[in-house]
């Protein structure tokens, strides 16, 4: 689905900051893959890059086979913050996407409600964002990012600015609308828990430049639930992706 | 009228600290207000009569809204009715107004969004703003001459700067991930503008508008100050230079009383289109 081939990100001229250096991975149709990493190494620039919000300087990235130059139809996008905005209503910023795309928003009202309700936001269509707690925010964000039926689903630390509790409530219906929806999910963290918990594939980076350090498989059965987190499969996990991000820790000081 | 201001008085002149504070916060802020003008005018009205302050300085409460009574009783077509002074006035203010918010608002948003234009020019924007443009209405006199288009000009030249600087402002503090937003989506240039940008900007944009309101009226009253053949303005300077010093006066209240209620109207204009900003930020200032 989304191939990433040495792709290459520096801002500025040939002597800026180098953000992502030779990065390749490849995200196959429905696979849930989670970027973990520390803060500078890159992955929401990488997830920016998909997005088609910012261009690469080397390589390629290629989305369905065609290069990605421009934000597309096919990809949502659920950032850090809800980002919904506050002069409209929950229905209104669901459906914001269509209305930019299509310019008809109210032929998709039906489906924007089925969404709301499968996202457990029935009856809130009509409230504002201020309305509503930080989690129903953000599944309303979730809501808007596959109102446009994408393939792909980019999520940058989607969860991040939510308490504990609400987190692994939020990871377990992320799961739920994932199996039901079967889309192609690129999550970006930093909590490692988090993304052995969600994903198929776990990419730890490393930061100054931006590097893939490895790409660890996750063998763990689906339906996951809370409970895998408690068993030695899923610490073995944590264990080796934590050694790794540590290892490049120790180098730098 | 005054025996129930009185029966007030004694109250509060009463010793018993507790039970009058107690009794004070049953009464509504809005009617405490209220008496404390009564009071006011009260106080005003005896000092006059008791201290027989001639009515060239100091005239009395009850001159004054004599005054404010035959000014708006005068027919229309007379040269002493507020109605008409004050219809002139409005007008050159209101047209001010809308003229300064538009070329403001516009050139706010063009050098926000073209920045390296918006980097030249802003020097000497600074300077021009820095700048009594008070001082220049009797230049206004010379180029257009006594009619209403140098009032109107000086007015829109007075908001111009509060709409310019706050519509930069609003421009600028457009969160970058409701940007983001809109470009994933698809967005033009001109739907980022329209349905980003610009309400994104709406609690700055209000913000200047409750400054842009008082100094459309402000505009307009020196621009009759320094020539005019009606208008508020020019028969508030009339009665002064006659040392009818009730007329000036009440023309003070038909003034602060217009300007009070538009200041209420922009408010109420606030929480209709802005509904959502006081709970993000607390803006809006009153």
């Amino acid at each position: 689905m989304i191939a990433v081939t040495n792709l290459t990100k520096r801002y500025g001229g040939p002597e800026g900051l180098l953000a992502l250096d030779d990065i390749s991975l490849s995200v196959n149709d429905g696979e849930f893959v989670s970027i973990v990493g520390p803060s500078g190494c890159g992955k929401s620039t990488l997830l920016k890059i998909v997005a088609g919000l910012l261009r690469h300087s080397k390589g390629s990235i290629a989305l369905g086979g065609s290069p990605i130059r421009e934000p597309s139809r096919d990809v949502g996008v659920v950032f850090q913050a809800p980002v919904l905005l506050p002069w409209r209503t929950i229905l209104e910023n669901v459906l914001f996407p269509l209305e930019i795309r299509t310019g008809q928003p109210q032929k998709y009202r039906d489906r924007a409600m089925d969404l709301l309700e499968m996202a457990g936001l029935r009856g809130f269509d009509g409230c504002y964002p201020h309305e509503l707690s930080g989690g129903m925010q953000q599944r309303a964000g979730i809501v808007r990012a596959l109102v446009q039926d994408p393939k792909v689903l980019l999520m940058d630390e989607p969860f991040g600015a939510l308490d504990a509790m609400t987190r692994e409530q939020m990871n377990m219906e992320l799961l739920r609308i994932w199996s039901k929806y079967k889309k192609t999910v690129v999550f970006v963290t930093h909590s490692i828990p988090e993304s052995v918990l969600l994903s198929d594939k776990v990419v730890v980076m490393t930061p100054r430049p931006g590097r893939i350090a490895e790409i660890i498989p996750i063998d763990l059965p689906r339906p996951r639930d809370l409970s895998v987190i408690n068993t030695e499969a899923f610490g073995a996990y944590a264990t080796r992706i934590r050694g790794l991000l540590n290892a490049k820790e120790d180098v730098t000081g | 009228m005054s025996s129930i201001k009185g029966e007030h008085l004694d109250v509060e002149l009463e010793p018993q600290g507790s039970a009058v504070r107690r009794a004070l916060d049953l009464v509504p802020e809005r009617v405490t207000s209220f008496i404390l003008l009564v009071i006011f005018l009260a106080g005003w009205q005896a000092a006059v009569v008791v201290f027989g302050i001639s009515a060239l300085v100091l005239p009395s409460p009850m001159e004054v809204l004599d005054w404010l009574i035959r000014g708006f009783t005068e027919p229309l077509s007379s040269s002493a009715s507020f109605w008409y002074h004050l219809g002139v006035t409005a007008w050159e203010s209101l047209v001010g107004f809308i003229g300064g918010c538009a070329v403001g608002i516009l050139s706010g948003f063009a050098l926000a969004h073209w920045a390296k234009t918006g980097r030249i020019l802003y020097p000497y924007i600074q300077a021009f703003n820095a700048l009594p443009k008070i001082a220049i209405a009797p230049l206004m006199i010379v180029w257009l001459g006594y009619g209403l288009s140098p009032k109107i000009v000086m007015s829109a030249i007075l908001v111009f700067f509060p709409m310019l600087i706050s519509s930069m402002a609003g421009y600028h503090s457009v969160d970058p991930d409701r940007i983001d937003l809109a470009r994933v989506c698809g967005a033009s240039n001109r739907q980022l503008f329209w349905k980003i940008i610009l309400p994104s900007s709406m609690p700055f944009i209000f913000a200047g508008l409750h400054m842009a309101v008082v100094l459309a009226m402000l505009g307009a009253i020196v621009g009759e100050f320094v020539g005019a053949t009606s208008g508020l303005g020019m028969l508030l300077l009339q009665y002064n230079n006659n040392l009818q010093v009730g007329g000036v006066f009440a023309i003070l209240v038909v003034l602060g009383a217009v300007a009070f209620c538009l200041s209420i109207l922009m408010q109420y204009a606030e929480r209709y289109f802005c509904f959502w900003s006081r709970r993000e930020k607390n803006f809006g200032g009153v």
